[in-house]
């Protein structure tokens, strides 16, 4: 074998190794604390992570203010439905969803 | 396969040394900054989505001039003489914006904190005192809250100050455990009573009310049943939240996506650009090629291997730093994207989450594009005469 390819298949063998070993670790370290977390949101009940609470239609983005995503968000003019965050009730009006829900 | 060709193209590339770094470089830099803001995304998605299951089926406001009012409680024996309704729960809560730290708390009131409650209290509350907690006038906070009460003075207690100006003393019991810092950093836990006292709500008035449904299959049945039966509310729906989750995030990671085509289509139109006006010295040498006579088909598979080498070192060391990046580090500036601001952030680690999805989104981005972008317009040039690209 030419000496050059062998050093690229060593070097691609190196990364892919490290890749490995990283996928490995992190797949053996990291919990998620799945039962914790659906104990506590079942108790609460309020969707939305505590991420960002600096207003309350940031905090509980799924239950503010009617539909929209950033409704007073300056960054972001609405538009839907795209930074819609609810679809219309299908029987109100019988005005038919425009999105799909699955 | 030949392995001399592999030998080959890797001498090209280290013929011109500097190039081929760079180009290396700035690959790696694409893919890691791609990689790395949909890894932070999904791990943020999967957050969300793990709790997604233990969320009321239906929940039921009232809405009135298009703004959320409290609902009456009157409307829970009505919700639950509908078919299929097993349990109809008034909910008392709401935003207590605490003016000296500048923070929202939400404030979570529930029916005392009664035995039924014990199991789940155990599995998310530091220390569990049950019996003082069963005591009046506590609370059980989130780590946030607990840490900004603290920067202001307030160890064992807070007093909420009430609508009528008075204040209400109510003591810390206790904290919601670290691991669910996500969910319950700005939550405070305490008796309903208490709730409707400090924010000066009517005993015949909730916040909403949320229902659990026998069967999933009629969630939409209901769902439309209690719109057409109390028009003025708004009916929001488990798969209504899942949606809105998911808009969240699509529209920030996918703002992300868009950039990076902006870029990646840049850096291939660059290398496109430099690769069909190949050197002088580029052109020679595929000519010299043919002239000792390599075939179309040699000269294309040693830009075939020099283009995969590139791409193939970039697209794995831009995964490996990303991993690394995101997951060991916790991603320092790139994950405020995603966080935003707020005087109350949580302390949390970003879960691994392997995306076979996202990876193969990636390679099949990257990868091809680039080595179309190399042998096009080699294949150009070595299909010419090697005279006439040699003059």
């Amino acid at each position: 074998m030419h000496k050059l390819s062998h050093y690229f298949l060593s070097l691609l063998f190196i990364l892919s190794f490290t890749l490995a070993i990283e996928f490995l670790y992190m797949y053996n370290t990291s919990t998620l604390h799945v039962k914790e977390k659906n104990n506590f949101v079942s108790l609460i009940g309020l969707p939305d992570l505590s991420i960002s609470n600096g207003a309350n239609f940031i905090r509980h983005r799924s239950y503010s203010d009617t539909f929209a995503l950033f409704s007073n968000g300056p960054e972001l003019l609405e538009y839907f439905p795209s930074t819609f965050t609810y679809n219309y009730s299908p029987s109100y009006k019988n005005i038919p969803s425009r999105i799909k829900t699955q | 396969m030949n392995h001399f060709l592999i030998g080959f193209s890797i001498s090209s590339l280290l013929r011109r040394g500097s190039k081929s770094f760079f180009t290396i470089f700035i690959f790696t830099i694409l893919i890691f900054l791609l990689s790395s803001i949909l890894f932070i995304s999904n791990s943020i998605k999967e957050e969300l989505f793990i709790t997604l299951k233990s969320l009321p089926q239906i929940t039921v406001q009232k809405l009135q001039a298009g703004r959320h009012k409290n609902i009456e409680i009157s409307k829970v024996d009505e919700l639950l003489k509908l078919n299929g309704v097993q349990s109809a729960i008034p909910r008392v809560w709401g935003y207590y914006y605490f003016e000296r730290a500048g923070v929202n708390f939400s404030v979570v009131g529930i029916d005392s904190f009664d035995k039924q409650y014990k199991k789940s209290f155990q599995q998310i509350v530091k220390d569990t005192d049950f019996d003082e907690l069963s005591k009046n006038n506590t609370m059980v906070v989130g780590v946030g809250v607990k840490r900004v009460l603290e920067e202001n003075y307030y160890k064992d207690f807070f007093n909420f100050v009430k609508p009528n100006g008075e204040l209400k003393k109510i003591k810390i019991a206790s904290t919601f455990k670290g691991s669910t810092s996500l969910e319950s950093n700005d939550i405070i836990l305490m008796p309903k009573d208490l709730v409707l006292e400090i924010f000066g709500m009517s005993k015949d008035e909730v916040t909403d009310i949320v229902l659990e449904v026998a069967n999933p299959k009629e969630i939409q049945t209901i769902s439309k049943k209690i719109k057409n039966l109390f028009p003025d509310t708004r009916v929001i729906n488990n798969s209504d939240l899942r949606v809105s989750y998911q808009n969240i995030f699509d529209y920030k990671s996918g703002m992300f996506l868009a950039l990076f085509i902006v870029s990646a289509f840049t850096f291939f139109m660059i290398v496109y650009d430099k690769a069909s006006g190949l050197s002088s010295e580029e052109k020679r040498e595929i000519g010299i090629l043919k002239a000792l006579g390599w075939k179309i088909d040699d000269i294309l598979k040693s830009k075939f291997f020099e283009a995969f080498i590139v791409s193939f070192i970039s697209f794995l060391s831009g995964i490996i730093l990303s991993l690394f990046f995101v997951y060991t580090l916790q991603a320092p500036i790139l994950r405020d994207i995603f966080i935003g601001y707020s005087r109350l952030k949580p302390d949390f680690d970003l879960p691994f989450i392997l995306d076979f999805q996202t990876l193969s989104l990636l390679f099949f981005l990257t990868i091809p594009l680039y080595i179309a972008a190399i042998i096009i317009p080699s294949w150009r040039v070595a299909s010419m005469n090697a005279d006439e690209v040699m003059r």
